[in-house]
């Protein structure tokens, strides 16, 4: 990775990162290839979360799921890919159903493309833009989407205990609520749209540092 | 004697004590003296270069939105509101269509829109200005950035919202279609191919390289 035409420079001598050399060009060819990886993974966005998504969301859908004398939260996914708000889970607070089995439950309905799979497909589309070696640039995808999804499933988790306040499982003051109302915008925000930006600069920033590049060995020895 | 004065004797202590200590026996210079919190800092970002920039700009872009979310919502939505309906009306005009407005609502016998305040691009704003305070230029180009970023993203939303509103009037089956999966996928790439433009328009050009003398 050195580069010892550069003067001043020796094999050992920390490589500069790629922020240090970024050029017009660089930045061109970048977007060009961005603007194309993001065109072609939202057209096989359909194909990709009924083939692969779908499944490991089921699987997801399950730790949101509970049975206890107190709650039951249940999470269905629709085949559908393409209606709108795909996903639902249901929390009822079995503590206060009526003999006949209505009572207090809430649906929280969403799509389940654009909360897993979005947020995953734009940083997956900067790492393969982004001008690292093939190797790298799958290696941190397959960093980056743990985080992602991670993220997403902590993002439901707070909906989830949000929603669980409208039917008596959790008491949030009112003064609490318009503060919970902004976190919920906060969170919605930051995981679909600043956490994938967040999680590429980390990456892009530290490419090339010998910091980096030996704990991406450590990594890679797995 | 008074405390400000012993302090700064024992601070001048702790620097020679400092400065007599040997590294792989070399002296450290006294103006190599760094306090702990310094010293931290430091070790955080020859460790974790990236991730400290990653975090900043995660940071700032919520504190951004949550900023725009708590005090200037009604204020921002209504401005933004209006300039798109306003433009974006216009817009429909030019094109052939007749359109009417009313407040945020852009509708005419066929079709209405209504501009909400999740429909404002805000939080396109908010990626964009969290990047630009982020790059390390002068604060005039950052300003200038700003500016000129904003109302390109506003003008991108304008778009989007006439593009909504024509194709709601004429292709009513395509609207779901456009407005819940393709113009959402566009608009966050959009603030950041903004940003790759504005940033392409102010880095300086790139040194020559020159080959080094064996």
């Amino acid at each position: 990775m050195a580069d010892d035409n550069t003067p001043g420079s020796s094999g050992t001598r920390a490589v500069p990162s790629l922020s240090d050399h970024m050029t017009p060009e660089l930045i061109r060819k970048f977007a060009l290839r961005y603007v194309l990886y993001i065109l072609l993974l939202s057209i096989l966005s359909p194909l990709l979360f009924t083939v692969f998504f779908a499944q490991g969301i089921s699987v997801m859908g399950r730790l949101f799921e509970t049975n206890t004398p107190a709650i039951t939260r249940s999470f269905e996914l629709s085949k559908e890919s393409a209606h709108p708000l795909n996903a639902r889970i249901t929390i009822i607070n079995s503590s206060l159903l009526n003999p006949d089995g209505s009572g207090p439950e809430r649906h929280l309905d969403f799509d389940a493309l654009g909360v897993f799979w979005s947020p995953c497909a734009f940083m997956m589309s900067l790492f393969l833009a982004s001008p690292f070696p093939w190797k790298r640039r799958f290696l941190y995808i397959l960093l980056g989407i743990p985080l992602m999804l991670c993220a997403s499933y902590l993002q439901v988790r707070f909906l989830i205990w949000d929603e669980s306040s409208y039917i008596g499982l959790v008491w949030i003051s009112p003064e609490w609520r318009e503060l919970v109302t902004v976190l919920r915008g906060i969170s919605n925000y930051t995981v679909d749209c600043t956490l994938g930006i967040s999680i590429w600069l980390s990456a892009i920033w530290g490419y090339g540092q010998p910091s980096w590049n030996n704990s991406l060995t450590r990594v890679r020895k797995l | 004697m008074s405390k400000s004065s012993s302090k700064k004797r024992k601070r001048e202590r702790a620097r020679a004590r400092c400065s007599q200590k040997t590294v792989k026996g070399t002296k450290i210079a006294k103006a190599n003296y760094r306090a702990p919190r310094e010293k931290v800092i430091l070790w955080w970002r020859q460790k974790f270069p990236g991730i400290l920039v990653g975090l900043k700009f995660m940071g700032l872009s919520a504190v951004i939105y949550a900023v725009f979310s708590l005090i200037f919502h009604n204020a921002l939505q209504d401005c933004l509101s209006g300039l798109i309906v306003m433009t974006g009306n216009s817009l429909i005009h030019v094109l052939g269509d007749n359109s009417l407005r009313d407040g945020t609502t852009i509708f005419s016998y066929r079709f209405a829109v209504n501009v909400a305040a999740e429909c404002t691009g805000a939080e396109t704003l908010c990626i964009f200005m969290a990047a630009v305070l982020l790059t390390p230029v002068t604060r005039r180009k950052r300003m200038v950035g700003i500016l000129l970023g904003a109302l390109t993203l506003i003008a991108i939303n304008t778009l989007r919202v006439t593009c909504l509103y024509l194709t709601g009037a004429h292709y009513p089956s395509l609207f779901p279609l456009l407005h819940e999966k393709i113009w959402p996928i566009v608009m966050t790439p959009m603030a950041f191919l903004v940003f790759l433009g504005w940033l392409m328009t102010t880095l300086p050009a790139p040194p020559e390289r020159v080959p080094c003398q064996a």
